[in-house]
């Protein structure tokens, strides 16, 4: 029997260039207890669909039930219950879900105590998840004190707290590494496994559909293959049910799919001068040692993709290298510079003149426009302002350059982030997850610009990542704990 | 999974559970964050903490002033009208009660109503005692009320040795046994024995009196029951020993006395200065009652601080309510959250404020003079006070939660928020009350409208702050536009305060609340000032005035002819359509230099007016010089001539030279000099009695008359005549007198046929006709006048009045009625020698009184603490702004530092911002200032000792101290926001 049930579904919205189809007849059932993992290139309509599942759309056309709610009609306490009882949802921003005030068992507590559940079962039921979870003996901590995966762990625990009977996911390792991300899938399906949940996930990650009951594709707004029909992988892969994981299958591919994604673009040679070095670094944020002899050199003309786990220190290390932060001990070196040695404006400069940093785009300046933000970085360099235009259609953000960032998705800020960092063309460039909010073809995107860099201006390129499209791109893979002396 | 059940298992009925657990989540939550993030939730609640101290200071502030003007009233009252005093009046032996009895009844009865024992008086009626006619009687505790000025104090009386001490008169020693005076002595000032003794002097009895009336009942004293006397039982009302909370119960208390003794006697009677107190107490109300703008300017302060401060929050409890919406909380229970962090806040930050402020309001009590204890248990814990202050705190708990949740709404594609709504309503409240007139000191002793018009200058700074946030997007798009060629760090500072103008919006207008409300209290402080100065000018005009003392009876002529200075005559007068003038004449030099003028009393200047009033010639009042002896030849009725005579020093003299009928006479003047301006001639005496005597008997009307001729030498010979006598011939007047007119016979004086030039106040200019003539009734003339000028005010008078040359007036009025118009005042510069016998005012030392007058003190006082809280608040507005930017601005800073920019060029961008901010919220709170001063001086027509502002209050904008305290809080400012932003990395 069908716990959901979406039938000829159709989301419309109007835009200033006209109206925009999000869903063109969709038609779905997901059966009660089945896990679903749904794939779809960006702008295919997954995340409307979500949002219609979680009741915060309604459809323009078409009809969706789910269990006896009738999502296009539900209001008001009807609706107040759905969400609250039916309805689990998590997806990759577990900050905003997580009261940075409260700590994880109240976290996990928090629906059941609102509902008005007794101490004890809250208690008791918060005690059992945060053991499943790992967090056993954090009870007590505060969002803050965990690492990404754990925070990520810990608001799936508190959105299936209540046993929902919908558990609904969007993009939950997001913003997680691989193994983070494989841990945190195989905790889903166990928990949703036990509690009966029926879940949808989407996702951009193929790992997602180890765990799938069933696969469905999506794309242009409707289900354009389910489970058992073959789905498309990175660099033209097959993923054929039945066979084992890891086989290859070499053969036809949908044209249309080839067509889609960028071609590959070979990695730079990392063969050239080292124009960046840290030398035996440590680091530690209070108790916590985040790394302690790390040792990295950085050649020119190579893209360096530095792997590890979430929490692991990647973000740190490119801090250092960008003069963010000051190892505990140890040297770091850009171009001669001893930035270690530097204070705090020594080390702007030195991001002015010598480091170009790539955010995960999260944090540019809200009120300028992606052109102007391009425009800044260039100006603060002393460069002509022309080239802006031209890296944000790299990007593809051309019609999109005069759009206040804070009007872009995320996925769109971080292309700007990239666009801004290519127009600089800098010597040395750090980029934290720069592909993290992206879907694979963007991802793919943006490897090939910044192998293109590489080799054209010789800029080192040094990515924290996780994204296999990126690193297929990079000439060198070094996991951070290789690093270690 | 143990301990869980599966979704299979779970049955999905609702659960439920307790309302109690469901709220205590919300509630827990709330609190949590409270703690957690205490430094931004203490920057909120110090700013309301402020603004919550501000108002209880001025309550107590209010009640203190209150009592220091009650205080200070009774102090100047007589000793006799301050006592409360109950009173027996009868023969002993007649009444029902015994003395014991009567002094046990009256001590029971006065005692309670100030909680103090009475002291005893005895008087006995005036009588003969052993030869002698005195006053006898007893105080107790003689030696309170009496200053020994020979012999010494009597001891209490013994049964056949009884001393007494004379108090004035001739020395008395009555004749009887047991009865001796042993000194004499003077009452002391505040003895409130008047009315009992009276004023002792050589014409009334002397005063004996006896030392204690108790044992003084012991004495044997001949008939001693049968004489009549009057027993007092009186406590004197000494200032402090009754406060203005204790007001309201003591006629309660009087009345509940009176009608105890009167159960038992009818002769009791029970007095008390309630009517006085009560008319003092409606003025010290007044001042208290204005009070009430400096408390709707802290409640608006208080409600300000409490949006910015939400504004902080705001963001938070954005995402407050998509994370427990997403947990499946209730709106009800969403709302908690917010509800409890403003009731928390709030109720805290109340309580500490108050409490604060009650030490600050308990200084301000002291300073003033005021029991610090008494006045705070009768303010601020007073249930009225505490109601206000409860509701004041409700509502800013709600202001803020409507901050932290109010959406905007789209009208017409502009977005209308909760604040435009209440600026509107604001308006409109502003609109109606000024529609309904001024807050005079009337208004405000009734409460009602003149109190609604107190609150108006905070209503009106609400809606100057919200218009000033409407003003403020273009105003920051105009300033990004003009900041486009500039460099990248105030170019990106103009552009985030253009384009996300959000909480700048909020900080702006709590600038220009805070430093409007400061430049108010710092303008209408220098205003009350400058207004107690114009004040004591306009009353006394020169250094010195010297008026006649009317209970000597000793004319300006008489007591200071030699004293130089502008001789001003002042007389009351009437016209028709003015009910009433004040006329003064005064020479035209004082006039053109007169002292207490103020530009804005006319358009033109005093030497201007002053000219306005040049005689065509001069006028000086005709006369011959007075004869020795004066020759007259009467023939017909009997009649009475009297010979005016103006004396040297200006005043004049009525020569009675009797009635006489048909004959000759040379009779003397006694006069050697002065000159001679008019001849009398009256109806007899006799004669005009028995008329008046026939009319009043009957209904007849008696037309008696005195017919003849009057003939006189010497220099009246080319007088002329008027009122039923006319010339017949040079020193021949034929004349027809009687007791309706006034018969005069005087010289052409030079005012005759001529119009006095006036300048008249704006009603009696309007009662004028088209020429600008009227008639002036003064006294018993009548003048006709014409206004040459308009005043609106002239020192020294107030209501309507017509201003005249000296010389012009005397020449006009002693025409028209010789002799009755002379100078009543003296305006001079020098100080009159001591021991005048008349009534001097000085401008310096009414200056003093009004400086002195806690009142004034206490609102003045009250307007320079405001002012430098509200300035302080704007200092902590700016720190928050920065504060709150820094936090705000985290990601973007983060990513400019990303990006190359040193922390300097961070910390550039965000002083640009807070500059910008401090700039336009103090430019605007200078003009919010200025809008709110010139409105509260227009409407509130007191003066800051809370009389009626004569003339009125003319805004002074005290630049100098302003600009000095704007310059401190924009260096303070600058500081701090220097030190906040100093830890950027």
């Amino acid at each position: 029997m069908s716990l959901v049930e979406a039938r000829d579904l159709y989301r419309l919205y109007a835009t200033p260039q006209g109206t925009a189809v999000a869903l063109q007849g969709l038609s779905l059932d997901v059966r009660a207890g089945e896990l679903l993992v749904v794939f779809g290139p960006s702008g295919s309509g997954k995340s409307t669909l979500l949002r219609i599942l979680a009741a915060l759309d309604r459809p323009t056309a078409g009809s969706v039930r789910v269990a006896s709610h009738d999502l296009r009609t539900l209001r008001g306490r009807a609706l107040l219950e759905y969400r609250s009882r039916t309805l689990g949802y998590a997806d990759q921003h577990y900050r905003r879900a997580l009261a940075p005030e409260l700590t994880a068992r109240e976290l996990v507590s928090l629906r059941l105590a609102l509902q008005g559940e007794s101490r004890e079962t809250c208690d008791r039921t918060a005690g059992t998840l945060l053991d499943r979870i790992g967090l056993g003996d954090r009870g007590a901590a505060r969002p803050h004190e965990l690492s990404g995966g754990q925070q990520q762990r810990l608001a799936v625990a508190a959105a299936l707290a209540h046993r929902p009977r919908l558990f609904v996911a969007d993009e939950p390792t997001g913003e997680l590494d691989a193994a983070n991300a494989r841990e945190l899938y195989a905790l889903i399906r166990e928990l949703v496994k036990d509690l009966g949940a029926t879940t949808v996930l989407v996702s951009h990650d193929p790992a997602a559909a180890a765990i799938a009951d069933r696969v469905v594709q999506i794309r242009d707004g409707r289900v354009s293959a389910e489970d058992g029909a073959a789905v498309v992988n990175r660099g033209g892969w097959l993923r054929v049910p039945g066979l084992e994981e890891g086989a290859r299958v070499r053969g036809a591919v949908d044209v249309d799919v080839a067509r889609r994604l960028p071609p590959t673009v070979d990695p730079p040679a990392a063969n050239g001068e080292i124009v960046a070095r840290v030398t035996r670094v440590a680091k530690s944020y209070g108790d916590r040692r985040v790394f302690a002899d790390v040792s990295l050199e950085v050649r020119a003309g190579a893209v360096t993709a530095v792997t590890g786990r979430s929490g692991s220190g990647k973000s740190t290390l490119l801090q250092l290298f960008a003069g963010l932060v000051l190892p505990d001990s140890g040297e770091v070196d850009v171009l001669g510079r001893r930035v270690d040695l530097l204070d705090t404006a020594g080390r702007a400069h030195v991001r002015r003149d010598l480091v170009g940093v790539v955010t995960q785009g999260g944090d540019l300046v809200p009120f300028l426009t992606a052109r102007e933000t391009v425009e800044l970085a260039l100006e603060m360099r002393g460069l002509p302002a022309g080239d802006a235009r031209t890296a944000l259609a790299a990007v593809g953000l051309a019609e999109l350059e005069g759009q206040r960032v804070s009007r872009l998705s995320l996925g769109e800020r971080q292309r700007v982030a990239v666009a801004r960092a290519l127009a600089a063309r800098p010597p040395v460039l750090v980029a934290d997850e720069p592909t993290a909010r992206l879907d694979e073809e963007n991802a793919r995107a943006v490897g090939a610009l910044f192998a293109e860099l590489s080799r054209t201006t010789g800029t080192a390129i040094v990515c924290a990542t996780h994204d296999p499209a990126l690193i297929e791109h990079a000439s060198v893979e070094l996991p951070l704990a290789t690093l270690t002396v | 999974m143990p301990g869980v059940d599966t979704a299979a298992s779970i049955t999905h009925e609702r659960r439920r559970g307790g309302r109690l657990e469901r709220a205590r989540v919300p509630i827990g939550y709330a609190l949590r964050r409270l703690r957690v993030n205490a430094p931004r939730t203490l920057v909120a609640a110090l700013g309301i903490a402020v603004g919550a101290g501000l108002l209880a200071t001025t309550q107590i502030a209010s009640t203190a002033v209150q009592d220091r003007a009650l205080q200070r009233a009774i102090a100047q009252l007589p000793p006799s009208e301050r006592a409360i005093q109950a009173v027996w009046s009868g023969v002993p032996a007649q009444s029902d009660l015994s003395p014991a009895q009567l002094d046990r009844l009256a001590r029971a009865t006065v005692t309670p109503i100030l909680g103090r024992r009475p002291f005893r008086v005895e008087v006995f009626r005036q009588a003969n005692w052993g030869g002698a006619f005195v006053n006898l009687g007893a105080v107790d505790g003689l030696a309170r009320w009496l200053r020994v000025t020979q012999g010494r104090l009597p001891r209490p009386c013994a049964r056949d040795d009884c001393e007494l001490i004379q108090i004035g008169g001739a020395p008395a020693q009555p004749k009887l046994r047991g009865l001796r005076v042993v000194g004499r002595a003077a009452f002391e000032p505040g003895a409130p024995l008047a009315q009992y003794f009276g004023a002792s002097g050589n014409r009334r009895p002397p005063i004996l009196l006896a030392n204690g009336v108790a044992r003084f009942g012991h004495v044997r004293l001949p008939d001693a029951a049968l004489v009549a006397r009057t027993l007092a039982w009186i406590v004197p009302v000494a200032p402090r020993s009754v406060h203005d909370w204790q007001l309201a119960s003591l006629g309660a208390r009087l009345d509940r006395a009176q009608a105890q003794l009167e159960r038992r006697s009818d002769i009791f009677t029970i007095a008390g200065p309630t009517d006085t107190i009560s008319a003092i107490r409606a003025t010290s109300r007044v001042a208290a009652n204005r009070l009430l703008i400096l408390g709707g300017d802290a409640a608006v302060l208080l409600l300000g601080f409490a949006v910015l401060a939400s504004a902080r929050l705001r963001r938070d409890h954005r995402e407050i309510r998509e994370r427990l919406t997403w947990a499946g909380a209730r709106r009800g229970q969403i709302l908690l959250v917010a509800a409890t962090e403003a009731v928390a806040i709030t109720a805290v930050a109340s309580v500490v404020g108050w409490l604060v402020g009650t030490g600050g309001g308990a200084l301000l009590a002291r300073r003033l003079g005021a029991p610090a204890g008494a006045t705070i248990a009768h303010s601020i814990f007073g249930g009225r006070t505490l109601a206000i202050g409860l509701s004041l705190a409700a509502a800013t708990a709600l202001v803020m939660l409507l901050a932290l949740r109010a959406d905007e709404i789209a009208i017409g594609g502009s977005r209308i928020t909760v604040a435009d709504t209440a600026a509107v309503g604001a308006l409109a409240a502003v609109l109606l009350a000024l529609a309904r007139g001024k807050a005079d000191a009337s208004s405000l002793q009734g409460g009602g409208t003149g109190v609604l018009l107190l609150l108006l200058p905070a209503l009106v700074l609400f809606v100057l702050a919200v218009v000033a946030a409407r003003v403020l997007s273009p105003l920051l798009r105009g300033l990004e536009r003009a900041s486009r060629r500039l460099p990248a760090a105030p170019r990106i500072a103009m552009l985030s305060l253009a384009r996300a103008p959000g909480e700048v919006a909020l900080a702006v207008v709590f600038l220009v609340l805070a430093v409007g409300i400061a430049v108010f209290a710092f303008a209408y402080r220098a205003t009350l000032v400058h207004g107690e100065h114009d004040q004591a000018r306009y009353a006394v005009p020169a250094p010195y005035v010297v008026q006649e003392d009317l209970t000597r009876l000793v004319t300006i002529q008489q007591g200071a002819a030699r004293l130089p200075g502008a001789r001003v005559v002042r007389d009351d007068g009437s016209a028709a359509g003015v009910a009433d003038f004040t006329l003064l004449a005064l020479p035209r030099p004082a006039l053109a230099h007169v002292g207490g003028w103020r530009a804005d009393f006319s358009t033109r200047s005093p030497a201007q007016l002053a000219q306005r009033l040049r005689p065509a010639a001069p006028m000086k009042l005709a006369g011959v010089p007075v004869p020795r002896v004066l020759r007259f030849a009467i023939a017909g009725d009997r009649i009475g001539l009297t010979l005016v005579v103006r004396n040297p020093r200006g005043d004049f003299t009525q020569v009675d030279l009797g009635e006489h009928g048909p004959g000759t006479y040379a009779l003397p003047t006694h006069l050697r000099r002065g000159l001679a301006i008019a001849l009398r001639l009256a109806f007899p005496n006799v004669a005009a009695f028995v008329a008046d005597h026939k009319e009043a008997e009957t209904s007849q009307v008696v037309a008696d008359a005195a017919v003849g001729t009057l003939r006189v030498g010497g220099g009246l010979r080319g007088w002329l005549a008027s009122g039923g006598v006319r010339v017949v011939g040079p020193g021949v007047f034929h004349y027809v007198v009687n007791r309706a007119a006034d018969s005069i016979v005087r010289p052409l004086q030079p005012g005759d046929g001529e119009l006095l030039d006036v300048i008249a106040s704006p009603a009696v200019s309007r009662a004028a006709g088209p020429d600008g003539t009227l008639s002036l009734h003064v006294g018993d003339i009548v003048v006709p006048a014409r206004v040459v000028a308009t005043a609106r005010h002239f020192p020294s008078v107030e209501g309507e009045f017509v201003v005249a040359d000296l010389p012009t007036w005397l020449a006009t009025a002693n025409a028209l009625e010789p002799g009755v118009e002379a100078p009543s005042e003296i305006w001079t510069d020098r100080r009159p020698p001591p021991g005048t016998p008349l009534h001097v005012t000085s401008q310096r030392a009414q200056e003093r009184q009004l400086e002195t007058d806690p009142i004034a003190r206490g609102a003045t006082d009250l307007l320079l603490v405001v002012a430098v809280v509200a300035l302080l608040l704007a200092v902590a507005g700016l720190v928050l702004t920065v504060l709150g930017d820094r936090s705000g601005e985290r990601a973007s800073l983060a990513d400019l530092e990303a990006q190359g920019a040193t922390p300097a060029e961070q910390r550039r961008h965000l002083l640009l911002r807070v500059a910008t901010v401090g700039a336009l919220g103090v430019g605007g709170g200078v003009g919010a200032g200025a809008v709110v001063g010139l409105l509260v001086v227009s409407i509130v027509t007191v003066t800051a000792g809370a009389q009626a502002a004569l003339p009125p209050l003319a805004l002074v904008f005290d630049r100098g101290n302003i600009a000095l305290a704007l310059a401190c809080v924009v260096a303070a400012a600058a500081a701090g926001a220097v030190m906040s932003t100093r830890r950027m990395r």
